[in-house]
């Protein structure tokens, strides 16, 4: 029996449309319409326990508003979410004593209070025994390095530092499920790193099962095994990470500064499964597959034939990849 | 036992409410001062409407002489002061800023997390400030002589006094946690915050003691508001039969029922219309 089900997960918001103008406006107090849209819309999957999924898509996609459905936050148009065969709707209170969730864009710590003071709030809110509390707090603090600024208020911290406390507060009763929405989201590289190891050493010592919603590809190459893509409110790809890499991971793109010595017909001769174009700022993009085209013969030919000066080589984006996927979702 | 560890759950944020004076002490400093502006501006006005009338400041009128309207006013608004409440703020910043998505993932009751927080901060204000203010100014009066000291009411009115606050502590919270669900249909409370005070301030006889109003007074004692102001201090004022307090403290209590009923109502309508702002 899988740990989380999602079954058939709708959720409409209705948005007013407003008329342009002083006209319009006066008319729009009187008569109101809506337009409705969905969010998410008939989405179904289930998460086993000790599985980090990260569950990714474009801006306005839908993963927040899906993670806010699982915690019981949003009620769902229609559609159902059962945390070990219960209904979250239903048992919300009971189930937030086993779930943990962290968002990137807002705090759950006391704004004015020293930030060890939230840990003691939480160890009352979740009823922590001593013993548990004390192991989890020291296990958290040398884990996140919060030490050096438990007795901080936390307005006074800065944005890694709050991002670490957030994420220790969202485990220091040892929560069965943990949501992460955006935990690295403007985070420099050292504190991301610390994040991902830390997330990686609680998956492994406590098995907890982690949903984890990002923009960052690196966030999911080194934490995830299985990913769900989700675009417009519909899946779009649930499956193993191995899978989508080789489906669309192997696609590259090089840019370098266009020469007047660059002959695009020429190129796409020799090499046939090219395409090439040009941007505004006069950089020539060639995108290929590494399963149809050999990286060092493209670069030599062109090293040799244009006197590249500079170039860089990029790996196709996860908008790119939700792109292709809902393009194709469109045309079946 | 279960109870016991229920509440248990809610003492950080009670907690929380008696820090809160101390965190923002700028804010309830300003608020005490506009308090005693508050009733300097009502002394002024006061002394203004008893000289004009032809006993002059020894008129009796509807029941009150000039000192015991006076003691009305100042009670008054040091009772306002200990009841001073921050639930519809917080409620409407929590929906705005989108942070009540944490408080809805924590395994606590929305409504006792506020309810808890509130009183901490009722408490503090009251047992530090408003109970010490009003010790003075009574015995103040009773030294001087400005009202008579009757020793086998005095303390049964306290009593009641004490009770009656605990009542108009909850109720105010359950009508300011009413006026915060709001929020989650319009996030523009400016003027609807506004529009409570000003009903507050009349239907509680905080701005104009009931017993000027002739028979619709005597309707406006079973009205809501009156628990918020004018009931605890007639009570304290010796101006209630201790009977008659015993029938208010029931009405009071079917005031909180209702207000509980309907805040309930509201609150899981609201969760079916919640959007978390900003993702």
């Amino acid at each position: 029996m899988a740990l989380i089900e999602v079954k058939n997960l709708k959720k409409e918001f209705k948005k007013p449309v407003r008329k342009e103008g002083v006209i319009g406006y006066i008319k729009s107090l009187f008569s109101r319409k809506y337009t409705s849209l969905y969010a998410v819309n008939d989405v179904s999957f289930s998460i086993d326990q000790g599985e980090i999924v990260g569950y990714i898509g474009a801006n306005g996609a839908g993963k927040s508003t899906t993670v806010k459905m699982m915690c019981g936050i949003l009620h769902p148009t229609s559609g159902s979410v059962t945390i070990d065969n219960k209904d979250i709707l239903k048992y919300r209170k009971q189930i937030n004593k086993e779930i943990g969730v962290v968002f990137g864009q807002k705090t759950q710590l006391w704004w004015d209070i020293p930030l060890i003071e939230t840990f003691k709030i939480l160890k009352s809110i979740y009823e922590i025994s001593d013993e548990d509390y004390n192991e989890r707090f020291k296990f958290l603090c040398d884990l996140l390095d919060l030490n050096d600024f438990l007795d901080q208020n936390v307005r006074s911290l800065s944005l890694g530092q709050r991002m670490r406390a957030d994420f220790a507060a969202s485990l220091i009763h040892n929560p069965k499920i943990l949501y992460l929405d955006e935990p690295t989201i403007g985070l420099d590289v050292l504190v991301k790193d610390k994040i991902r190891k830390a997330i990686k050493i609680l998956n492994k010592k406590y098995k907890t099962t982690i949903i984890l919603t990002t923009h960052d590809m690196k966030d999911i190459e080194e934490l995830c095994s299985r990913i769900i893509i989700i675009d417009k409110g519909k899946i779009l790809y649930d499956g193993n990470l191995e899978n989508i890499k080789y489906k669309f991971g192997n696609i590259k793109t090089i840019i370098f500064k266009n020469n007047a010595k660059f002959n695009k017909d020429e190129l796409i001769k020799e090499f046939k499964k090219i395409s090439i174009k040009e941007n505004d700022s006069n950089d020539v993009l060639i995108s290929f597959s590494l399963n149809e085209v050999n990286l060092d013969n493209l670069l030599l030919s062109l090293i040799n034939k244009y006197k590249v000066e500079d170039f860089k080589i990029n790996d196709i984006s996860i908008e790119d990849i939700t792109k292709e996927l809902y393009e194709n979702s469109k045309e079946n | 036992m279960k109870i016991v560890r229920k509440i248990n759950k809610y003492i950080p944020f009670f907690k929380a409410g008696t820090k809160q004076f101390l965190v923002y002490k700028a804010q309830s400093f300003m608020w005490l001062i506009i308090c005693f502006v508050d009733i300097a501006f009502i002394f002024f006005l006061y002394e203004a409407i008893y000289k004009s009338n032809v006993d002059g400041i020894n008129a009796v009128i509807n029941g009150f002489k000039f000192k015991e309207i006076v003691l009305y006013a100042i009670t008054s608004f040091c009772f306002s002061f200990s009841l001073h409440d921050e639930t519809s703020f917080n409620i409407l910043s929590d929906v705005k800023e989108g942070t009540i998505s944490s408080s809805l993932t924590k395994p606590v009751s929305y409504r006792l997390r506020h309810f808890f927080q509130a009183s901490g901060n009722n408490l503090f204000q009251f047992v530090f400030i408003g109970f010490p203010l009003l010790i003075i100014i009574y015995l103040i009066y009773y030294l001087c002589g400005f009202i008579p000291f009757n020793i086998n009411t005095f303390f049964i009115n306290l009593l009641y006094f004490i009770i009656f606050y605990l009542i108009s502590m909850v109720l105010n919270n359950s009508m300011n946690y009413l006026l915060g669900l709001l929020s989650f249909y319009s996030q523009h409370m400016f003027g609807l915050q506004l529009v409570m005070e000003a009903l507050q301030m009349f239907f509680s006889g905080q701005s104009v003691p009931f017993a000027f109003m002739g028979l619709f007074g005597t309707i406006l004692h079973f009205n809501p508001f009156a628990f918020l102001n004018s009931t605890p201090i007639l009570v304290l004022m010796d101006k209630v039969a201790p009977l008659y307090s015993l029938l208010l403290i029931g009405v009071g209590i079917v005031w909180i029922v209702i207000f509980e009923l309907i805040n309930k109502l509201i609150f899981s309508s609201c969760m079916k219309k919640l959007v978390i702002q900003g993702g």
